[in-house]
């Protein structure tokens, strides 16, 4: 994994693609009252036993919600300090190295027409595709477990190649729950895949006083976001993982050189994409 | 009888026909249904996008079907395979919920219109309260009620409120026997739930959940609501899906003490083993941790007979009110194995195995003094030393399939006891006696409970098969021609077999059966003096009874109706019970009814042969079966607001034994006769009881009050003078713990009894016990802790005359990384002997123990 994040820090410096997107003036869709924390662990690669961890949040208002990493929320924002300081991309690099990258993806549910908006890059370019909300069909059972102090019920159903388990508590009256599982009565405060390679776990629910604006994804920084579908994205995600040199060069780059931690030139590892859904 | 034969019948005609109607209208399930409403803001009449709207089955509380609210707030519930009642509740985020009960599909729209509230949302955003509430499920987080002083899980049970433990480790949740502990969800232990309350350190279990009107038995959730509670202990993380040891280690003076716990347990999602391993000589009888509590009828594996048998005994092997371990000189130990395997989603099997081994030693000195007529009084003394020997192995065998489609459960069960109890008589005549006990039984529990749509098959059937073969020696060393021997063997085999048929129709619930219960007993006696008596005696009791039951349910109305008729060797009896809840709100409840109670008497009643109990008592049956009936009457009521950290419960009830057998002692030198008669005597009583509970968020103050007041009365006959005895007791337990400063916790309990037992004419007397304690730990610096328990027994010797007895104990507790040093001194006033008085029926006896002298013991506490 250091490794390829020192692949990466090598095209970095090649590269100025990294920054900002220039948007239209961002409006709210609406505003979120909730915030629910989810610790993550995720087995990526089939090849390896690595759980890769990480936070989220879930910001949950009216009409829909936000769903992103708070890792990858912390780096953001830093970034985008560092660059409105006028910093290089080297220097916004350099200054930023030491904090966890988290996952990139964001999804963005409107509960109004019932659909979610994924958005994350791939390398430099950005991607985003809408799918329909509340596609899992899930079947409910007797079986309890607390989480967070909350009297949580257990469904399951399968969806995309994998039998979930997610236990939601009645005592929060939403929908919502962590990355695309929605759906059922009350709050998803712990979700798992059968074979236990995905988790998402609460690990506290708060109240946002004052309300936070929920922005859609594709309003405050649309250009230059691709749109595409969930099939397609899917593809194009793998291939990063599984071909890092072809897929750079799709994106009209090319890798100068490869080292590890201690500056020696390296290979590309190879990884096998262990996804967390199929299509 | 109440059940005069016409009204009898008219009844059991009704209810048929009330089930057959209800039967007949119900039509078919419809495959699938459709309700479709709204949801508006009462504030601004705008509709609600988002809001949950659910569909819940009235009594088990299960969603059936739910559906979220469009942008125009519209909804569609599909509904399928199921039929009303049901409870439709809408609510959204930052909104008062709203529910309402249906009892047909509904023709039109439903409307709900919720109201702005903060609590919905402010009870979602907290993250980690101390105790929360959802549904019938209490939580409680373990660390919220935890103090320095805790040794084991037991002492923070004590102090939910609601949650009472007995001596023996019995858990009562709102005077009501719990029917279940769960460690993460499965019942590995079963009714030896002790083994975990008295073993667990608090630390190991993160929360303690409460379920509520409980019912164990998944596929019964739709027909038979519970009213007793269950307990569920999450375990901590870190005790979770690996194999943890804890163990304690004590050594100490005089003559070297010991006492070792080691537990090794593992508790995964497919395994759990808990096993245990305890030894001690310090005067803890630790085998109660293996008795069995009741569990109720609900949990559906209850023996038939779960008690020892003792057909004869030595005497001497009374308990002093101080506790048994400041007076018993013990070698105590048991091993303990429990292992429950989930085999797929559904169905387990458990295999628990226990062997007790127990060595008592006690020494007694007693005067009775029988109070036989107006100032005619006799006595009768005694000063014994006892020593008992007892090994009991068991082992439990249970496969379970819990399902909501379909319950099965086959549960075998084996025991044996080998007891030998030996009492030394210093006086009177230097007599020495000597009692075998034996006990072999084998039990099996076999249960079927199918559901089928909205009616349910269930059949089930209990089988004990014991023998108890006992035989008791008494010798008088100065004259072998006075010694006697008594050999008695019981044999008996009880089953109790089912069928019964249950049907939802709406709100009632109907239930109609038949069964076949049959009680074989037979008796062999030998007393052997100078002369041989023996005898042989054998009673079989068949009961075939048919039975109808009713239940009407409504939010917060229940009501219960059962009516057996049975035949009992050709006699017909007709006992049966109607109970009523009403529920005001989730907090206030109150619940009333009748029983009727109609039972036939053991063997042991019925034997006309003299047997010998002990060295002094002999006691000879009516020769004739008889029946004991009584009718209880009973009012509760309940305010339980655990947001609020408040229980409040009370309740009065009225017991009338119309039908009874009727003591007869006679007194003829040292010993004693008592025979049973069976007369329509009168008996009754009269008892009420109030408990308190109130324990505060923000300031560490626990106040506890139980108070108990029972009046009785009774015949009894000794020496042919028939007497009216008028029992009173009264008791009140104060209890108050708090905290005065931030390193210091202090308890202070001050028991008090009134006791009164006199006849009509005025013989008998009363007394007075008061038993303040105080318990104070004191955190010294981090990870030291220290105890003082100080207690005092004030008993009332004679009328105005009180004789206190002192105690006072102190531990030190030292934490350290991975384990916990320990140091007592137990007894530090070096009491050696505790005298105290008690009243019987038309007796007043005073008791002197020779006590355990002042102990010292350091120990360790480990965690691997």
């Amino acid at each position: 994994m250091k490794r390829l994040f020192l692949a990466v820090f090598i095209i970095l410096i090649i590269s100025d693609a990294y920054g900002q997107l220039p948007g239209n003036t961002p409006v709210p869709f609406d505003s979120a009252k909730l915030r629910v924390f989810y610790n993550y662990k995720a087995k990526n690669y089939t090849d390896s036993k690595f759980f890769t961890e990480d936070i989220f949040y879930l910001d949950i208002g009216s009409v829909g919600s936000d769903f992103y990493s708070f890792n990858n929320y912390m780096l953001d924002s830093a970034r985008e300090q560092l660059i409105s300081r006028g910093l290089t991309s080297e220097e916004v690099f350099l200054g930023t190295r030491s904090m966890k990258q988290g996952s990139e993806e964001r999804i963005v549910k409107n509960y109004n027409n019932q659909s979610l908006t994924v958005v994350s890059p791939v390398f430099f370019q950005k991607y985003w595709y809408s799918e329909d909300l509340n596609v899992q069909e899930w079947n409910l059972t007797d079986d309890t477990l607390t989480v967070c102090s909350y009297l949580c019920y257990r469904a399951w159903c399968v969806f995309r190649g994998r039998e979930w388990s997610a236990w939601y508590t009645p005592d929060i009256p939403s929908m919502d729950g962590p990355w695309k599982l929605t759906g059922l009565p009350g709050l998803i405060l712990k979700a798992e895949d059968s074979k236990k390679e995905f988790i998402f776990e609460s690990s506290g629910v708060m109240l946002l006083s004052p309300v936070k604006p929920l922005f859609h994804p594709l309003e405050s920084k649309s250009s230059g976001i691709i749109k595409t579908d969930g099939k397609t994205f899917l593809q194009i995600k793998r291939k990063s993982v599984e071909d890092i040199k072809g897929s750079i060069a799709a994106q009209g780059m090319k890798i100068v050189a490869v080292t590890d931690e201690k500056g020696l030139e390296s290979q590309i590892p190879k990884r096998t994409m262990n996804s967390i859904e199929e299509y | 009888m109440i059940f005069k034969s016409p009204v009898l019948l008219a009844v059991v005609l009704g209810v048929s026909l009330m089930f057959t109607k209800a039967v007949a209208q119900e039509r078919a399930a419809s495959d699938l249904a459709v309700i479709k409403g709204e949801v508006i803001s009462s504030s601004d009449g705008k509709a609600l996008l988002n809001a949950r709207v659910t569909l819940t089955d009235t009594i088990s509380g299960r969603v059936i079907a739910y559906a979220f609210t469009n942008t125009d707030g519209l909804f569609v519930l599909t509904v399928r395979n199921s039929l009303p009642p049901w409870r439709v509740e809408a609510s959204s985020l930052g909104y008062k919920s709203e529910s309402i009960t249906v009892l047909a599909l509904p023709q039109r729209e439903l409307s709900f219109y919720l109201e702005n509230s903060n609590i919905k949302l402010n009870e979602a955003v907290v993250v980690a309260p101390k105790v929360s509430l959802r549904g019938d499920t209490l939580n409680f987080l373990t660390h919220g009620f935890q103090k320095q002083g805790d040794i084991t899980l037991e002492d923070v049970l004590k102090r939910l409120p609601g949650i009472e433990v007995s001596q023996s480790g019995e858990i009562r949740y709102n005077d009501t026997p719990i029917n279940a502990l769960y460690i993460d969800g499965k019942n590995i232990l079963e009714g030896k739930y002790s083994l975990a309350t008295k073993n667990f350190s608090p630390d190991v279990v993160s929360m303690i959940q409460i379920f509520e009107n409980h019912q164990p038995v998944k596929a019964l959730r739709d027909f038979t609501p519970s009213t007793s509670a269950a307990i569920n202990l999450k375990l901590d993380p870190k005790a979770k899906a690996k194999w943890i040891l804890t163990g304690d280690i004590y050594a100490g003076i005089p003559a070297p003490l010991a006492d070792i716990r080691l537990l090794l347990f593992h508790f995964s999602p497919h395994m759990h083993s808990m096993n245990l391993v305890r030894a001690n000589n310090r005067g803890k009888s630790i085998s109660g941790e293996l008795n069995s509590h009741s569990l109720g009828a609900a949990a559906q594996t209850q023996l038939l007979n779960r008690d020892d048998i003792n057909l004869v005994n030595v005497t001497g092997a009374a308990n002093p009110p101080i506790g048994e371990e400041r007076a018993l000189f013990n070698k105590s130990g048991y091993i303990s194995a429990n292992i429950l395997s989930v085999i797929k989603e559904s169905s387990e099997a458990s295999i628990r195995f226990g062997y007790i081994y127990e060595q008592k030693e006690r020494e007694v000195q007693e005067w009775t003094e029988y109070l036989i007529g107006d100032n005619d009084k006799r006595v009768i003394g005694e000063s014994s030393r006892f020593f008992g020997m007892q090994n009991t192995p068991e082992l439990d065998f249970v496969y379970k399939t819990n399902s909501n489609s379909y319950f099965l459960q086959n549960r075998l069960n084996l025991k044996m006891r080998f007891e030998n109890n030996s009492s030394s008589l210093l006086n009177p005549d230097l007599l020495s006696s000597r009692a075998e006990l034996r006990q072999f039984e084998g039990s099996e529990i076999v249960t079927w409970i199918k559901p089928y749509n909205r009616s349910l098959l269930k059949i089930t059937s209990n089988t004990s098969i014991s023998s108890s073969p006992q035989n008791l020696f008494v010798e008088d060393s100065s004259n072998i021609n006075r010694s006697v021997r008594q050999e008695a063997s019981l044999f008996q085999v009880l089953s109790n077999n089912s069928a019964s048929f249950i049907k939802r129709a709406k709100l009632l619930t109907l239930e109609s059966g038949a069964g076949l219960n049959l009680k074989y007993q037979r008796l062999n006696s030998r007393l052997s003096s100078n002369q041989e008596h023996p005898s042989q005696r054998s009673l079989l009791i068949n009961e075939i009874y048919i039975f109808t039951g009713a239940r009407y349910e409504r939010e917060k109305i229940r009501v219960t109706l059962n009516l057996p008729l049975k035949l009992v060797n050709g006699s017909l009896s007709a006992p049966g019970d109607i109970t009523g809840r009403y529920r005001f709100n989730p907090y206030w409840e109150i619940s009333a009814g009748i029983r009727v109670s109609d039972s036939y008497s053991d063997i042991r009643a019925v034997d006309s042969a003299l047997t010998m109990v002990n060295y002094r008592l002999f006691v000879s049956g009516t020769d004739t079966l008889f029946r004991d009936k009584s009718i209880n009457y009973f009012v509760r009521g309940t305010y339980n607001n655990p947001l609020k950290l408040v229980n409040i419960t009370s309740s009065i009830a009225y017991i009338d034994d119309y039908n009874n057998s009727v003591s007869y002692l006679s007194y003829m030198g040292d010993y004693i006769l008592l025979n049973n008669r069976f007369e329509k005597g009168d008996g009754n009583s009269l008892s009420a009881t109030f408990s308190f509970t109130k324990s505060f968020f923000d300031s560490p103050l626990l106040l506890d009050l139980r108070v108990t007041a029972v009046k009785s009365s009774f015949i009894m006959v000794q020496q042919n003078i028939r007497s009216e005895i008028i029992q009173k007791n009264l008791s009140f337990t104060p209890k108050i713990e708090f905290s005065p400063l931030r390193s210091l916790d202090i308890e202070l309990i001050a028991p008090f009894s009134l006791y009164e037992s006199r006849s009509l004419s005025g013989s008998g007397d009363k007394q007075i016990n008061i038993s303040p304690s105080f318990n104070s730990t004191l955190s010294l610096s981090e990870g030291v802790t220290m105890s003082l328990n100080l207690s005092l027994f004030i008993n009332e010797l004679s009328k105005g005359l009180f004789y206190a007895s002192p105690f006072a104990d102190i531990k030190i507790r030292y934490k350290t990384g991975r384990g916990e040093y320990f140091s007592e001194v137990v007894n530090i006033f070096n009491k050696r002997e505790y005298r105290y008085r008690t009243i019987g029926n038309l007796s007043l006896t005073e008791r002197y123990f020779k006590l355990r002298p002042v102990s010292f013991v350091v120990g360790y506490r480990f965690t691997l």
